[in-house]
């Protein structure tokens, strides 16, 4: 039987990701110690569209400032460079995971907002947790779900679409069932296949269930309950649902409770709204 | 409308920045503002669609299961009748109010439900 980095490879095409995400990705989580990396000011200058979105929030309300910025440096100033290669972040990865996946029933735009708000989850776990590298975690959760970009390609999407609208139960478990693979390891193989680090194709690989033996890592607990964040708050959410399991192993772990729930949850609610409202994008109904 | 996303608040100045993420104070400040429209609670039509939760919840946080709770326990105090309700399981909803016509359906996976109509 064909391995899924096999069947990836079969493929006339994959889904593609701008190199300024692999870029910005490099340098969110080398945190600058790479010294041939290229600086992000550069990486975001060169694009006219990364750059409005970082000068949009180096000038949003919520900064405070009363003359406008208008150039990467003044917005570098302002936001600092975490924070300014993570809106740049979250702004390119719309062009990778941006568009329509018909086959999970996401709409223009659905897969991405679900992108995102797993990515401000898994901050804010990280962070009130302390229990890995918040930019790490922020990266690992952003992608965790472009197994589905894939998918539809891999197999027929006619014959996923049908499982998706029609069974019952944990829809990585029928995946699985139905096709020999999940979304989760066709979304690490496509992640090698863009050059990914090897960090985050397991996080990407382990996003469903986290695995308990030697292979285990908090960053695949956060990126877990960072995905059942986003499901709970209803970003992202197409024929699958809801209906995926929840780990607890993975909420006790961390030292997650209802509190730290709840309390994540409405950051990433908040965040959510900020971040769009400065990007000029409309509010999604989730 | 009112999309709430949890019953209660932990902290009440949140509730008081963003009223609408909570059942306990966006159900009122919904129900006050259509009161000052006009409307009157005998002629209300209310309908709820939601409160959804991930499949195994072994965990126990059920916060769709608190949300349902709440709501339903804020209508009985009041006296509100559900004329309609689609909720709980594990279905993403999204619910569509025409207001031409008054008629409220929900969409769930690729189909569309009436809920409720004049």
């Amino acid at each position: 039987m064909a391995t899924v980095d096999q069947i990836l490879k079969s493929l006339d095409h994959l889904p593609a990701i701008p190199t300024a995400v692999t870029q910005l990705i490099g340098n969110l989580m080398g945190g600058g110690d790479d010294p041939s990396a290229e600086p992000t000011s550069k990486i975001v200058m060169r694009d006219s569209a990364l750059t409005t979105a970082v000068l949009r929030v180096a000038n949003s309300a919520a900064l405070g400032f009363q003359v406008s910025a208008v150039s990467i440096a003044e917005a570098l100033s302002r936001v600092g460079e975490n924070q300014l290669l993570k809106i740049a972040l979250a702004h390119a990865s719309q062009a990778a995971l941006g568009g329509p996946v018909e086959e999970y029933g996401l709409e223009e735009g659905e897969a991405w907002l679900g992108a995102l708000a797993g990515a401000f989850a898994a901050e804010g776990i990280a962070k009130r947790t302390r229990t890995g590298d918040p930019n790490v975690a922020f990266t690992a959760a952003l992608l965790r779900d472009i197994g589905k970009l894939a998918m539809g390609l891999a197999v027929s999407a006619d014959e996923l679409t049908e499982m998706l609208l029609t069974g019952e139960g944990d829809v990585v478990a029928r995946e699985r069932a139905t096709l020999g693979f999940d979304h989760a390891q066709i979304g690490a193989a496509l992640g090698r296949a863009w050059g990914l680090p090897e960090s985050l194709l397991n996080a990407i690989r382990f996003h469903h269930a986290p695995p308990e033996d030697d292979l285990a890592d908090p960053l695949f607990d956060i990126v877990h309950c960072a995905d059942c964040m986003a499901m709970m708050l209803g970003y992202g959410v197409g024929f699958d649902g809801l209906n995926y399991n929840l780990q607890p192993s993975s909420y006790e772990l961390l030292g997650l409770d209802q509190i730290a729930l709840e309390d994540v949850l409405v950051e990433v609610r908040l965040r959510m709204s900020e971040f769009l409202a400065e990007q000029g994008q409309p509010q999604p109904q989730a | 409308m009112l999309h709430y996303m949890l019953g209660q608040p932990r902290d009440k100045e949140k509730a008081r920045k963003n009223p609408f993420m909570y059942a306990v104070s966006g159900v009122p400040a919904l129900f006050r503002s259509m009161y000052e429209m006009g409307s009157q609670k005998e002629n209300l039509i209310v309908c709820a669609a939601g409160g959804s939760e991930i499949l195994d919840d072994k965990v126990g946080f059920s916060i769709g299961m608190k949300n349902r709770t709440i709501l339903r326990k804020m209508f009985w105090k009041n006296g509100i009748v559900l004329h309609a309700e689609d909720t709980g399981g594990s279905a993403a909803r999204h619910m569509l109010l025409d207001l031409e016509t008054g008629r409220v359906n929900l969409r769930i996976k690729n189909q569309e439900v009436e809920l409720w109509r004049p």
